[in-house]
């Protein structure tokens, strides 16, 4: 019998179908607050498997993922299969064992997928609301984000770790997040706020903050960018990544960007405000 | 490795690159890095198109730079194996 669990994916709808019911629930009870009823967009049969095979590697450039257009397609050692384009539809294979980091894994592929499709890059940074306009803290891993992002008064924290970026009448704007595979999403309305400055964090010594270039500005969003999405978990075609490089460079020639030097207790005066 | 002037360069196929004001961002997928190359290093990268050769990008900025031309061709030479070291570059022929 199968089980199927419709979950809203970055606006769209997909079905996720298992003969596993154990897996059918803890999908329901992951996705819980995004759970949905429509028809779906697109219908993905999930088998679990007590052993994967060999990874075979996808594409043409050995990767252990691989976007196009037309397909997803993953190569992992816990979870491989395809999703097409053209029919809407996918099967994937994945280890019974930590199913839900499988999945989780798969799911995080598939978000970036459907949201380049509708004109939507994912990128790594924390990003806060304040009066209508958000504000974007960037760097690796470790590099603050979370501790920035908690240590701005009277600001709304968008997510403290990725943001869907857009670009809507010539402007570069954050959406909120329904879903980003883990529990720590902070703001489930969905809104669209038009981005005002972005910084690229430095744990320092001292406090103070320099504007850097635009090329440069680049070069890190999507340095963290690809690293983070397009690198050890899957490479983007060209394609794809031509879109995600075009967004990424309206949102630097739009919007003011800084070096953000601070302290583990200090951040430079008004950094909201600076010029 | 020598670069040779017939040579025929073309970006990486997993390249993708933009220009924004007088820098050129270079994202490589496979590697996971943006590089940002000055205006001339901009310029070399965007020349080599997979269509010009070593020489023909030597002799367009001869026309483009008061420098001697044996002086622009070892630049472009050492900056052209920079890139294929780097992965950004390809020769094709």
């Amino acid at each position: 019998m199968n089980h199927k669990v419709v979950i809203d994916t970055a606006g769209v709808f997909v079905s996720f179908q298992t003969r596993d019911v154990s897996l059918a629930e803890l999908l329901r009870m992951t996705y819980a607050p995004f759970l949905c009823h429509y028809d779906p967009d697109y219908k993905i049969e999930i088998n679990t498997l007590p052993a994967m095979p060999t990874v075979e590697k996808p594409g043409h450039n050995a990767m252990p993922a691989f976007l196009t257009d037309d397909h997803l397609q993953i190569a992992n050692p816990h979870v491989q299969g395809l999703v097409r384009d053209s029919d809407r539809s996918g099967s994937i294979d994945m280890s019974a064992d930590n199913a839900k980091e499988s999945f989780g894994l798969f799911f995080r592929l598939l978000f970036i997928w459907l949201a380049g499709k509708q004109d939507c890059t994912l990128i790594h940074a924390s990003a806060l609301v304040k009066n209508g306009r958000a504000y974007l803290f960037t760097g690796p891993s470790g590099s603050g984000k979370t501790t920035i992002a908690n240590m701005i008064d009277n600001a709304r924290i968008i997510h403290d770790d990725h943001q869907l970026l857009t670009v809507q009448e010539g402007r570069p704007r954050i959406k909120t997040l329904p879903y980003m595979g883990r529990d720590d999403f902070l703001y489930q309305d969905q809104a669209c706020f038009p981005v005002e400055k972005v910084f690229f964090l430095h744990q320092d010594s001292r406090a103070y903050l320099e504007p850097t270039s635009s090329a440069r500005a680049l070069s890190r969003i999507l340095t963290v960018r690809i690293q983070d999405t397009d690198g050890p978990d899957g490479t983007c075609a060209s394609e794809h990544l031509k879109n995600s490089l075009a967004r990424c460079t309206q949102l630097v020639k739009a919007t003011r960007c800084y070096d953000l030097h601070f302290t583990r207790t200090k951040l430079p005066l008004g950094i909201m405000e600076t010029a | 490795m020598k670069i040779e002037g017939t040579w025929i360069l073309a970006p990486n196929e997993a390249c993708a690159h933009q220009q924004i004001d007088d820098e050129t961002v270079v994202v490589q997928a496979d590697r996971g890095t943006a590089s940002v190359l000055n205006t001339i290093g901009g310029q070399i990268f965007s020349l080599c198109d997979g269509k010009a050769s070593v020489d023909e990008i030597v002799d367009q900025l001869d026309l483009e730079y008061d420098l001697e031309k044996s002086e622009i061709r070892q630049q472009v030479e050492q900056f052209a194996q920079d890139l294929m070291k780097q992965g950004l570059i390809r020769r094709l022929s």
